[in-house]
């Protein structure tokens, strides 16, 4: 797939994974890896921008399974950037499948 | 592979990124292992899912990059103070001109500047650390970086380094623009620095042992106290004025360079050995219990000394030495020529095809001087008394003022007392 597309395809998932409510690298991987065959470590450079970029901010919580537990919290920023990102993506999406179909 | 085995790699290629990222994404990896070990997934498992170290770092925008530039940036200027009590400082400076200097207090501080090119601050970094008590500081190169800064074939393909270049130009690294200043308190017992083109300046150090070695940068050492002092350079020249020793039977001053000159004065030690290849000695106002100095092809030149025994040993280069006192002198010349004025008891002067001048003062009691093909000339003007023995091969005499016309001449005045024995295979022998 296109590096672009991709990368802003799954940028648009991680936001998106955050807004139902925050959640922990692990778990967010996790969720992502199940449904896209990526490899989990590229989703780490993409969560470090995003905070860069403060659409998300990270917090640390104890965790029993070892090392603390970094949260990652969508910002307001990151609801409006997620939003339009969406909507970027649905027009995309039905041009798309209406090219494809002939 | 193992979680340790993964973990070493991805370590080793986040050396190339700025320490606050390296250790977010190491954290990150870590915190995903735990979590995956915790659920009871195998190691190789979780490495799997994790993927190719490569294609993560990929992920990395030119934005990270940029930023990891300014921080490169941000990093070539900078300055530290330590406080603590070190039993050593080692610095290591590299390319980096290095001048240490003494401390006001009782902080260490550095000062590091890399005013070069991009290129340069890309691939040289400033470091430190303390292990076991040891202060550990200096210039290092990036791994994994070639001479024009950027990362070599093996460590990634296109990750960092063709990103990072669209927006970079580069030149060669010189060096000539890494600065290391570094100032350091009294009572650190050991201190040792290095360099390799860098070029080395110690001025005004007190410590127990001192050891400065350059490669082909020169080194200067200026007033310094210490108990042992060793300094070596390959190609660079070195120059010392100033070491004193402190007050202790067991001192010593020791000086090699391959290529370089030596040039030093204003040093005193019980033991003083200066080495060069191809460089030229030059000592003047020294004071040693034992000095020693060789060399293959460069010369020595002595004026001032004080010492109680002197070995001065060459290939083909020429000695030359005035106002030496003391006990014993030795010289030994392969081809080069020996030339000697002195006040010592001893003297043992042999050459090849060298010639021997010597003018001994009036404490002599031994002389002896041997040559293959050299001439023997000695002026025996200060002395009250000698009784000599003196030998050719094929060469002329003239004994004072008497031409012999034998192999062999034995003759004696005044009270005798200073035992004289010259001999040489073909060269001519002249005594005043």
């Amino acid at each position: 797939m296109n590096t672009q597309l991709k990368k802003g395809a799954l940028e648009l998932c991680v936001l998106s994974q955050l807004v139902s409510g925050d959640k922990y690298g692990y778990e967010l991987t996790e969720r992502i890896s199940e449904e896209m065959s990526i490899a989990s470590g590229t989703l780490y450079p993409i969560l470090r921008r995003l905070k860069e970029d403060a659409y998300v901010t990270t917090y640390l919580v104890e965790s029993e399974s070892g090392p603390a537990r970094k949260y990652y919290q969508l910002t307001q920023k990151g609801r409006e950037y997620q939003q339009a990102m969406l909507q970027e993506w649905e027009q995309f999406q039905t041009a798309v499948n209406r090219l494809v179909k002939g | 592979m193992t979680k340790s085995e993964y973990m070493d790699a991805l370590r080793e290629k986040l050396q190339h990124y700025n320490r606050a990222l390296e250790m977010e994404i190491l954290e990150d990896y870590e915190q995903h292992f735990a979590e995956g070990l915790a659920e009871g997934r195998r190691e190789e498992d979780i490495i799997a899912e994790l993927g190719n170290i490569d294609d993560m770092l990929k992920e990395f925008s030119e934005e990270d990059l940029k930023q990891e530039l300014e921080t490169v940036e941000s990093q070539a200027n900078q300055s530290n103070s330590y406080e603590q009590l070190y039993r050593a400082v080692v610095i290591e400076g590299l390319l980096a001109d290095v001048e240490v200097t003494a401390s006001a207090d009782d902080q260490i501080k550095i000062d590091y500047d890399n005013s070069g090119s991009k290129a340069q601050k890309m691939r040289y970094q400033f470091y430190q650390y303390e292990q076991d008590g040891v202060f550990y500081a200096g210039v290092k190169e990036r791994r994994g970086t070639d001479q024009y800064g950027a990362f070599s074939a093996e460590s990634g393909r296109d990750s960092f380094w063709d990103v990072f270049s669209r927006f970079t130009q580069f030149a060669t690294c010189s060096g000539e623009d890494i600065h290391l200043n570094i100032q350091i308190p009294a009572g650190i017992p050991a201190i040792k620095i290095e360099t390799t083109s860098g070029e080395l300046r110690i001025q005004g150090i007190e410590t127990q042992q001192l050891e400065a070695r350059c490669f082909s940068g020169d080194l200067r050492i200026e007033d310094v106290a210490c108990k042992k002092f060793s300094g070596k350079t390959q190609s660079g020249d070195v120059e010392v004025s100033g070491i004193a020793m402190k007050r202790e039977e067991d001192t010593e001053i020791e000086i090699q360079t391959t290529s370089g000159d030596l040039e030093a004065q204003e040093i005193s030690a019980a033991s003083v050995r200066l080495q060069t290849a191809s460089g030229d000695v030059s000592v003047e106002r020294l004071r040693a219990g034992r000095l020693k100095i060789q060399t293959a092809s460069g010369e020595q030149e002595l004026e001032d000394i004080i010492c109680d025994r002197a070995d001065l040993r060459t290939g083909s280069g020429d000695i030359d030495a005035g106002n030496i006192q003391g006990r014993e002198v030795s010289a030994m010349a392969g081809s080069g020529e020996v030339e000697l004025e002195a006040d010592m008891e001893s003297y043992d002067v042999k050459t090849g095809s060298g010639d021997i001048d010597l003018e001994p003062g009036a404490r002599a009691r031994e002389i002896r001087m041997i040559a293959g093909s050299g001439e023997i000339c000695l002026d025996l003007g200060r002395i009250a008394g000698a009784s000599i023995v003196s030998r050719t091969g094929s060469g002329d005499m003239n004994i004072r003022g008497y031409e012999v016309s034998g192999r062999t001449y034995n003759t004696s005045y005044g009270s005798g007392a200073c035992r004289v024995s010259l001999a040489t295979g073909s060269g001519d022998i002249t005594v005043e």
